[in-house]
């Protein structure tokens, strides 16, 4: 039944999704004809907004170009291989694939999502390699299905903003004049209990959509798998250029320097992994682990050519959050628009789970989840206070709203699939099926707990 | 003039690595000096350096798109016939070489990723389409055009001080382009260059009996790819509708902007025309997408490389010996000969570090105090470095890749070609940075 299902959407996303870039540029065209239907917005005024927001995500665009870098080119070192492989020779065959690489990208999105982002999409390739007749598309979906939990886990954003004193975002603290311990959002029973539900069912799902027969698996592309075969250049011919390239001294003598730096930072600032921390660990463990500059260089420039989804699309992306947040003369936006409506419905009881829904319509268009909650906040936050809603409670709807709708949002799948080499049609259709058990699973919990 | 050339390509490819591992050694070197001249802790300079690793992220993604955007609008349609009405056009051996020249210099005025790539196959197409042109000259005429890149409106330094929260604006606020590009002297020797590079490289044709054409093996045709139209989301990716609806809101801004701020550049507006352009030119998403896959494969060293010369410069500067440099450099020049210095210097650094924002990254802040100190223009100096950073790309061949591997041809092949354009061009520059106004 499931299968039959999944198969379905799976067909139907494969015929209607097209590439990436062209779903961000129809987004691009409804949110302009939105804005100048909803908010009264001439052409000119939505344009301009567009392009306010347009490069105003550069420096993220190049920390998740970083990511796919550093990520893919950490896979191809030796070592890491190594590990992987033992990890990837565990399930026996491909129904328990799927639900080990599931399990460990969940649990890793939970500990810190821009970790788990890349070390799913690894594993999973990986996996792939070792495990016969599995569906790779599917593998792909599992691995990247994990980021659910991620707004309910240690590395939440909105749940981290308001529990830091003095934050211009921490909107709750501004209007009751306390922050919010995360003992009331993450490590309430909707944060831990839902996204400890969803981490251990979740990769039941993933492995009750493999398909049965071999026939309908879609194997890896042999060619995305071809181990590259380390050729020992002769020593003696070198010119003294491509011997300071095979040398590891200065692999060795960087590497020492960002240890350092690390240290430095985990011993004054404690655990914070915020994304450059991430990057900055994968790129060094990769120079380290690759031996030699030469050797490095080489995976790198592999590496790269998974990164152009990224560099094309989120400007369009930003462009979009422009015109989401853009203001008419009233003060009105997009997004003030859609979260109203479901304020003006909503009773005390009803708040928490139409606030879920909202933040889930609203991350389709603003994937980002900080742009998300700025846009948020400032509406729910009073809503939640007037109605007599907790404003933790308020705040972990927006939370789980933003990260559910990702599973039918490529923005966020970019870099696993620029890992993988595949395209967003080729994961989506699982992904729909994942959504709408996540939907009904934290709906459910916002009713109940 | 033959033996310099072969001896500097020898050099060259002897002892210079990739640009990544001169960043580590310069990072060693900084990282030694700043314990050794400013006597900080080596725990100290570990912080410096990791504060400043990461604080280029939004200047690497802007020279990531000057790149790519510049090499899609290169590849698409238009321009593509252009190349083969141009090339089918060429009457002569000095034709061809002052054409290409021309052309590739106009280009890397107007934008660097642009100029270098229609220069390389325009060169290709010519010798297509000719017989008896020398394909090395031809091909080092195509990447010469490059000398200019950095005094045009694709310019990294200048374009980066005219943007709105740029890394030395604490230090001479927002420098508008008029003062930069557009200031008379840079116009005069941009000018000058572009017309005059042609005949320079013309004077080079080497004589019949030594003429080297294109290997025929080059000119095997690429197959035409074939369109999957069978579904709905394939149909949609081929058709225009989208790329041309999102051009028309891009040229729409694009007249509004101009309109209402004047003729004001910086990085993330040429980066949208370039977009726009490639997007509306391309014909359909599908075009554009793979033309860009294509484009990408070039900017693994920018993506790479940003992050050292990042921390390079938040040594430099945090530790204070940024400002013992430019001190030095303040106790060796007057107003006068500064300039001069300022794109000597940045000839030299150049060597090691190609990209011309990291450059920037870290002569930037040297230069700029100096400048102020010394009473020199601020502006001059930000065009100094520029022309500096541009300059000696005619013998450290790092940007030269690109073109040559559309070429099928080595950096040896070219280079001693480009000695003389980096002679002529030095020249040029030299005066009309310290004698014009």
């Amino acid at each position: 039944m499931l299968q039959k299902i999944t198969q379905g959407c799976v067909n139907l996303v494969q015929k209607y999704l097209p590439d990436a870039l062209i779903f961000a540029l129809i987004l691009t065209i409804i949110v302009f004809i939105m804005g100048m239907g909803l908010t009264h917005q001439t052409p000119l005024a939505m344009t301009v907004h567009w392009w306010n927001g347009f490069w105003s995500l550069l420096a993220f665009a190049m920390q998740m170009t970083l990511v796919i870098v550093t990520g893919s080119t950490l896979a191809q070192a030796p070592a890491l291989k190594k590990g992987t492989k033992a990890i990837a020779s565990l399930p026996k065959n491909a129904t328990q694939a799927v639900f080990l690489v599931s399990l460990v990208s969940a649990f890793a999105c939970w500990v810190n999502w821009g970790f788990g982002l890349v070390i799913g999409a690894l594993l999973a390739k990986e996996v792939a390699r070792q495990v016969k007749n599995v569906d790779y598309p599917l593998l792909i979906a599992g691995a990247y299905s994990g980021l659910l939990v991620w707004h309910a886990g240690i590395s939440a954003s909105i749940p981290l903003t308001i529990a830091t004193s003095g934050l211009g975002t921490n909107f709750v603290e501004q209007l009751t004049g306390s922050i919010v311990p995360i003992s009331e959002t993450i490590f309430s029973p909707i944060g831990w209990v839902t996204s400890w539900f969803l981490i251990l069912t979740l990769p039941l799902v993933n492995r009750a959509m493999h398909p049965k027969l071999d026939s309908e698996v879609k194997a890896v592309d042999p060619r995305l798998l071809i181990e590259e075969e380390i050729i020992e250049p002769d020593k003696r011919s070198f010119t003294t250029a491509e011997k300071i390239e095979n040398s590891p001294l200065l692999s060795i003598i960087i590497g020492v320097m960002g240890i350092a730096a690390l240290v430095y930072h985990f011993a004054t600032k404690g655990a914070e992994l915020d994304l450059n921390v991430v990057n900055f660990i994968f790129l060094f463990a990769s120079i380290i682990l690759h031996g030699t500059p030469k050797r490095f260089l080489d995976a790198v420039t592999d590496a790269v050519k998974g990164t152009a989804g990224v560099i094309v699309q989120f400007p369009f992306y930003a462009g979009i959050m422009g015109m989401m947040t853009g203001q008419n003369a009233e003060g009105m936006s997009l997004a003030i628009i859609i979260s109203q409506w479901f304020v003006n419905i909503s009773t005390v009881k009803t708040f928490p789970l139409f606030t879920f829904w909202s933040a889930g319509i609203v991350n389709f268009f603003v994937p980002s989840g900080g742009g998300q909650w700025a846009v948020q906040g400032p509406i729910m936050i009073p809503a939640a206070l007037e109605l007599g809603v907790s404003p933790a409670k308020a705040s972990m709807a927006v939370a789980w709203g933003d990260a559910w709708t990702n599973m039918i949002q490529p923005f966020w799948a970019l870099p696993a699939l620029g890992i993988a080499g595949l395209g967003a049609r080729d994961i989506m259709g699982y992904c729909i099926i994942d959504l709408i058990y996540s939907g009904i699973v934290i709906s459910i919990a916002f009713l109940l707990l | 003039m033959q033996k310099l050339s072969r001896f500097l390509v020898r050099v060259v490819e002897r002892y210079l690595p990739d640009p990544l591992l001169f960043a580590i050694i310069l990072t060693i070197v900084v990282f030694i000096m700043g314990i050794g001249i400013t006597k900080c802790t080596p725990m100290e300079m570990v912080i410096f350096w990791g504060d400043g690793f990461w604080s280029l992220l939004a200047f690497a993604m802007q020279m990531v798109l000057v790149l790519v955007t510049g090499h899609t609008l290169a590849t698409s349609p238009p321009f593509e016939k252009l190349i083969k009405k141009i090339a089918t056009s060429i009457k002569g051996h000095a034709h061809a070489i002052i054409l290409t020249s021309f052309v590739a210099a106009l280009g890397s005025w107007i934008n660097w990723g642009f100029g270098l790539v229609i220069g390389a196959l325009l060169a290709k197409e010519i010798a297509k389409n000719n017989k008896g042109i020398d394909y090395r000259l031809l091909i080092a005429s195509a990447y010469s055009g490059f000398v200019v890149w950095h005094a045009g409106i694709s310019g990294s330094a200048p374009l980066q001080v005219a943007t709105e929260g740029h890394f030395l604006q604490d230090l001479i606020g927002i420098v508008p382009t008029s003062q930069t590009l557009f200031a008379p002297w840079n116009l005069i020797a941009s000018f000058v260059i572009i017309f005059g590079l042609g005949f320079v490289n013309k004077m080079m044709i080497p004589p019949e009996e030594e003429i080297v054409e294109i290997d025929p093996s080059l000119l095997v045709e690429e197959e035409e790819k074939v369109r999957k139209m069978d579904t709905p989301a394939d149909r949609l990716e081929n058709s225009p509708v989208l790329s041309q609806l999102t051009g028309i809101a891009g040229i729409v801004y694009l007249i509004y902007y101009f309109a209402t701020k004047g003729f004001a550049l910086n990085l993330n507006i040429v980066n949208f025309i370039f977009m726009m352009l490639g997007i509306i030119l391309h014909g359909t998403p599908r075009n554009y997408i793979d033309a860009m896959d294509e484009a990408i494969k070039g900017a693994g060293g920018i993506v790479l490389q940003f992050p050292f010369y990042a921390g390079i410069m938040g040594m430099m500067t945090d530790s204070g010996l940024a400002a013992v440099m430019s001190n030095w450099f303040v106790s060796i020049s007057t107003p006068l000969t500064f300039p001069f210095y300022t794109f000597m210097s940045a000839g030299l650094v150049n060597f090691f570090i190609p990209s011309g924002g990291s450059q920037w990254a870290v002569q930037g802040p040297i230069m700029v105090r100096s400048a102020l100190e010394l009473g020199a223009d601020p502006a001059r100096t930000v065009m100094a470095v520029a022309w500096g950073d541009a300059w000696t790309n005619m013998i450290q061949p790092f940007w030269a890749l690109p073109a040559l591997g559309i070429a099928g041809l080595g950096a040896r092949d070219i280079m001693g070609y480009c000695i003389i354009v980096l002679i002529f061009s030095g020249i040029v520059v030299s005066l009309a940075i310290t004698f014009l106004p």
